[in-house]
Formats: structure tokens, C-alpha cells, sequence
């Protein structure tokens, strides 16, 4: 998908999600005490967004449709990109928080997410598991210790 | 004067220099850990002063509020996640800066300016807390909100992109802020049904998700970058007076503005550093390298942010009204230990007054030693392959979600907030006035409806008062000014284009 694309799809979602919000705001009654109530502001601001939003699609897409010459391509950079690493850290990011909802031991979850997660970044080099293993098992055992005993934070 | 200088013997003693040393320190590291604020630090501490006597209570706060503020730069520069929000504008010019190789430069500069900022306003408190305070709480609801929408669109016109995408983005971050409980009435709003966020979104939450959990996605894509390595011979955080001189104008407007931010109830650290920031930028004969990694971008903000301290704490003694959240700890300490602040406090308790002039002078020294000292030791967290540190990153991302409501449900929104601002980076939209947009949302709410109120519903009253009217009007200027300049910055590209392609 072109840059162009992606920005003009962006602006779409703000647009959707304005005009969702500005949709709920009109549920809001009016005020009592102040004369703007409680959905006066939100519908301001949704409608801004909206107008801009419009604003930026025109900023956008003008001069890509005024030009006669094909729009130019997003400059690559001088090495691969890995958004595989990203949506996998992502996925390893939601199963740590599941398992924290599940009530897993925070040190035993902390423990292996911070493994998994380090293998994925590291590409999985075999010569850095036990490097890899023993940080995990330190860090996470010393930041639940911290958290808990020391800065008394109610950890799940 | 006898009374500053008995408060400074007393914090010689061993136990309150213990205490000094202690927060500082303590300030320091907990700012420059993503998600674990200063603010945090002191609310947990909070307690724990219920056992010690007002002096050394307030002399551990003040002091980890000065260590926090300061210690936020640190992950600001080194990983572009500002370890407190007050150091977002830090990461414009002191992440590139570090990016460059010269890491220990960019801190070297962030940690004097942060000194001079904070001493600088330190004068301005114990010299004008009585007169300033005075004028500050006369400021209207809608003298508020012109400082608001000024600062949003400063913060629009900051970024290297569209005006337009950065005002859509601060917008976001208002919108952001609505949902939840009417300030007013008390009644639901916005929430959909989601009882989750009948209180609102968590502030943590939203702010670790868009900047710091984004920006390690972003930093997963680009993981096999080459210049991620850093020259360690250029590590040096030494930077000579030489190389201070041309900068000496740019830190007194800073620590200027970051004080008087700092004095006006509710707008903290994070606009001081960002006013400081515009005025470096606009009065500069090279605005266009701000952004790019320039000192006077990262001298600016710091100098603002941590102005802001000695600012925020005139209302706070003077009046009993917080300059920002962390004056709330502060005040909250006060009252805990039967002291009503105002201006009584000066008239039965002036040894307390003093005690916090003393501990905010003493801790910026303590500061400046610490930072200096553990320097090479902060520049090593560069060397750290990106692969063990990450995920320690996204755990203390977990924990600062989870630590402000001891709720699952915010760890879910911080991950929400993540994939968002991935995609608004992604797409040229700048996420720093979406962060500030979203921590301004519920002031610029407050102060509209305040003053509608007052008016009787009328908006022209905003033009009827000297402060709104000034920075309604300014907010309007400085927009089309900006769009006009990118206008014709735009026009002298394309020129340029055709030139090379002819």
C-alpha cells in the first residue's frame, strides 16, 4: 500500500472514529449549571477533527492528482526492515498480558515473556540462549523483588 | 535570610542529607525508567513520610521531584522515551543528537541546562512567591484556555511535518481525554458501555502505549539499522564554556518561560518545556535544524521543564494551589502533617517554607553530582544490545499501566495505545501533541465551561480580557503563519526539485 494510501486511510479511521463519538455525544442532555453541558466539547472537537481530517486528505491527495508524473515511492532504507519482529513482539506483548489476566505467577510470566522476547529480537540466535535465559530468569525475579518488596507496588 | 540559611544547616544534618541524597537519587532513576515517574515515586513514598517529621518530608519530596524531572531526559536522549512526560520535547534534538554518536554530549547538555533552569527558577521562588502568586490566581477560566490552545498549537507548529496532522493529533489526544466521568455534572459520557473506562482512560496507560510501546515497535522494524552502534570516543559529556556561550541567551528565555509556566496553576513541566522549546526555535536563525539533533533544542526544553519546579512551587507555598501533579503529592504531604499551606504558612511555620527553598537548592546540586558521576554508566545502557533491552522496557510498560489503577484493563488500553501511535508515527502524525493534548484535554474542558459560566454563555468575553484575548489571538496568528510558512517552504522545494531535475 503507497504512503498516500496509508495517510488517507488514517485520516478515514479519525474521521469514523470522530463521527462515532460525535453520534454518542448527542445522547448527552444538555446542562444545568453551565451552559455547554456535557456534550458540547466533545462535539466541537470531533468536528474539528473531521474538518481537518478532510483538510489533510486534500493536502494529500491534491497534488498527487494535479501531477502528471507518477507519485514518487517511499525511500528504502540501506538495510531490510523487519515488521515481522514487531507484530511478533506485539503478539508475545498481548499473551503476557493474558497471561496476567489469568492470574499466571507475575515472576513465572515476566520470566519466560522476557525470554521469548528477547529470542524474537535476537532472530533466534542459538549462541545466545543461555545469555538470553540466564538475564530473563535475573530480570525478572529482581523486578518483581523491587516492585514488590521495595517500591510496594500491588503486582498481579 | 537567617531563617534559608538555618533550613540549609538543617538539611546538613545526617539524617535530612540522608534524605536529600536519597530522593534525589531515587528521583533520578525512577524518572529515567519509562512509566515509573517521579510523581509515582513520591505518591508511593507518600506513606512512608507519615513516620518522619515535616523536614525530612518534605525535604525527600522536593527532592525526588527535582531528581525525577531531571532523570526523565536520561531515556529521553539515549532511547527517545521520555522517562517523564515533561521530557517529550527533550527527544526532538536529544535523541538525534545521541543517534549521531555523541550521546554523552546531548546528556551533558541536558543535565546543565536542567541545573541552570532549576536554580534559575529557584531565585524566582524565593523572590517572588509573595507578588506572583497573587497575580497568577487572578487568571480567568478563559485566560486558561487561551494558554491551552496556544500550547496546542505551538506544540502543532513544532513538529517537522503538516501543521494540520499535528493539530488533528493534539485533537486525538483531547477526544482521548473525554471519555468517562462529567467533570461537572458527575454522569457518564463517551464510555459505549464499557464500564472500564467509567472513570476515564488511565493517563499512564494512554501516555506509555502512544510513545513508549510504539516506538519499540517502530525500533523492532529497524532493528538491523547499522547506526545503531555508537562511537564511544565521542562519549564525552564534558561540554566546554566555549560551546555554552552561544547558548547563555537561549537558557535564561528558557528558564524565563519555564519559571512563569511553571507559577500558573494546572500547566506544568511538559508546556514549560515546549514554550521554551517554540521561542528557541522561532527566534533561531536556523529553525530548520531544530529536530535534526542541535543543542539548543535539547538546552531549551530542559531548561524549561526544570524551571518549572521552582515555579510550580510558588502557588503551591504561597497559595495552597499545586502548579502541577506532583505539587499535589507535595501539598497532600502538607496536610498530612497539620500544615495548611498559604499564606499562613509563612506567617506560624516559615521553617517549613524555608525548608523547601533549601532542599530544592541543595538537591539541584546533588543532581548535577549524581548525573555527572553516574554518567558513564548511563551512556552504557547505548551498548546494551536492543534485544535484552526492549523487553525489560515493555515489562516496566506493563507494570506502569498496571501500577496506576492495579487494573488488567489499562495494560489492555496501554496496547491499544501502542498499535495507535505506531500508526499515527507511520503515517506523519506527529504523537507529541497527541500526549499533550490528552494530559491538557480535562484543563481545557474545565476552563471553557468555567468561563462560559461566568459569561453567562458568552464566547466574546474571551476577547473582553488581556490574557485570553493576547493568546487567542497569538494561537490564531501563529497558525496561519504556519501554514504559510509551510506553504512556501513546500513552493521552495518543489523549485529546488525542478532545479536538480532540470
Amino acid at each position: 500500500m503507497g504512503k498516500i494510501w496509508k495517510e488517507v486511510g488514517v485520516c478515514l479511521a479519525f474521521i469514523a472514529v470522530s463521527a462515532a463519538v460525535y453520534r454518542d455525544s448527542l445522547k448527552l442532555p444538555p446542562g444545568n449549571y453551565d451552559p455547554l453541558g456535557g456534550g458540547t466539547l466533545p462535539r466541537m472537537v470531533c468536528g474539528t477533527i473531521i474538518v481537518l481530517s478532510l483538510a489533510a486528505i486534500a493536502q494529500v491527495l491534491l497534488p498527487a492528482l494535479l501531477s502528471k508524473a507518477p507519485p514518487a515511492a517511499e525511500p528504502k532504507p540501506g538495510y531490510r526492515l523487519r515488521p515481522d519482529l514487531a507484530v511478533m513482539l506485539f503478539i508475545l506483548l498481548m499473551l503476557y498480558t493474558l497471561s496476567i489476566r489469568l492470574a499466571v505467577p507475575f515472576m513465572l510470566s515476566t520470566v519466560v515473556f522476557l525470554f521469548l522476547s528477547t529470542m524474537v529480537l535476537a532472530q533466534f540466535r542459538a549462541r545466545l540462549v543461555p545469555q538470553a535465559l540466564i538475564i530473563s530468569i535475573i530480570g525478572g525475579v529482581a523486578m518483581a523483588y523491587t516492585f514488590t518488596a521495595i517500591l510496594q507496588v500491588d503486582l498481579p | 535570610m537567617s531563617g534559608f540559611l538555618s533550613a540549609i544547616f538543617e538539611l546538613m544534618t545526617p539524617l535530612t542529607f540522608f534524605f536529600m541524597v536519597g530522593g534525589t537519587a531515587l528521583g533520578i532513576i525512577l524518572g529515567a525508567i519509562p512509566g515509573v515517574t517521579g510523581a509515582m515515586g513520591i505518591a508511593l513514598l507518600l506513606p512512608i513520610t507519615f513516620y518522619m517529621s515535616v523536614n525530612n518530608a518534605l525535604t525527600l519530596l522536593v527532592s525526588m521531584y527535582v531528581g525525577g524531572i531531571t532523570g526523565g531526559l536520561v531515556t529521553a536522549i539515549l532511547l527517545r522515551i521520555p522517562g517523564e512526560p515533561a521530557s517529550i520535547v527533550t527527544t526532538f534534538d536529544g535523541y538525534p543528537m545521541a543517534r549521531k554518536g555523541f550521546p554523552g554530549r546531548a546528556l551533558g547538555y541536558g543535565i546543565g541546562a536542567s541545573m541552570f533552569g532549576g536554580l534559575f527558577s529557584w531565585v524566582a521562588l524565593v523572590a517572588l512567591t509573595y507578588p506572583l502568586s497573587e497575580i497568577a490566581v487572578k487568571l480567568r477560566p478563559f485566560d486558561l484556555l487561551g494558554l491551552v490552545l496556544m500550547a496546542l498549537v505551538l506544540i502543532a507548529a513544532l513538529g517537522q511535518g503538516s501543521i494540520i496532522k499535528g493539530l488533528i493529533s493534539g485533537f486525538l489526544g483531547i477526544l482521548v481525554s473525554m471519555p468517562g466521568t462529567d467533570p461537572s455534572t458527575g454522569s457518564l459520557r463517551l464510555t459505549f458501555g464499557v464500564h472500564d473506562i467509567d472513570a476515564g482512560f488511565s493517563t499512564l496507560a494512554v501516555l506509555i502505549g502512544a510513545y513508549a510501546v510504539a516506538q519499540v515497535y517502530f525500533d523492532a522494524i529497524d532493528i538491523e539499522r547499522k547506526a545503531e552502534v555508537v562511537d564511544t570516543a565521542n562519549n564525552s559529556m564534558w561540554v566546554k564554556l566555549s560551546d555554552w556561550k552561544p547558548q547563555i541567551f537561549n537558557l535564561i528565555r528558557s528558564s524565563f518561560i519555564g519559571t512563569w509556566v511553571g507559577i500558573l496553576p494546572g500547566i506544568g513541566a511538559t508546556v514549560g518545556s515546549l514554550l521554551a522549546y517554540t521561542a528557541a526555535k522561532t527566534s533561531s536563525r536556523t529553525p530548520e535544524k531544530f529536530g535534526t539533533g542541535i543543542p539548543d533544542g535539547i538546552v531549551a526544553s530542559e531548561a524549561g521543564n526544570n524551571a518549572t519546579v521552582g515555579g510550580a512551587l510558588i502557588p503551591l507555598i504561597a497559595m495552597g494551589i499545586p502548579g502541577s501533579v506532583t505539587d499535589v503529592f507535595l501539598l497532600a504531604a502538607l496536610i498530612i502533617h497539620g500544615l495548611q499551606p498559604g499564606p499562613l504558612l509563612f506567617n506560624d511555620h516559615p521553617e517549613v517554607a524555608y525548608i523547601i527553598f533549601a532542599s530544592c537548592f541543595v538537591s539541584h546540586f546533588a543532581m548535577f553530582i549524581m548525573m555527572t558521576a553516574g554518567m558513564r554508566y548511563i551512556i552504557r545502557l547505548m551498548t546494551v544490545p536492543v534485544w535484552y533491552l526492549f523487553p525489560i522496557i515493555l515489562v516496566f510498560c506493563v507494570i506502569g499501566a498496571f501500577g496506576d489503577n492495579n487494573r488488567v484493563f489499562d495494560v489492555w488500553v496501554m496496547l491499544a495505545f501502542g498499535i495507535i501511535g505506531f500508526a499515527m508515527e507511520r503515517t506523519g502524525f506527529p504523537l507529541g501533541p497527541f500526549v499533550i493534548g490528552f494530559v491538557l484535554g480535562p484543563i481545557t474542558e474545565k476552563s471553557l465551561r468555567a468561563g462560559l459560566t461566568l459569561s453567562d454563555g458568552s464566547y466574546l468575553d474571551i476577547f473582553y480580557h488581556p490574557v485570553s484575548g493576547i493568546t487567542v489571538v497569538l494561537s490564531a496568528f501563529l497558525f496561519v503563519w504556519s501554514l504559510l510558512s509551510q506553504y512556501k517552504l513546500n513552493l521552495r522545494l518543489a523549485g529546488h526539485g525542478t532545479q536538480e531535475g532540470d
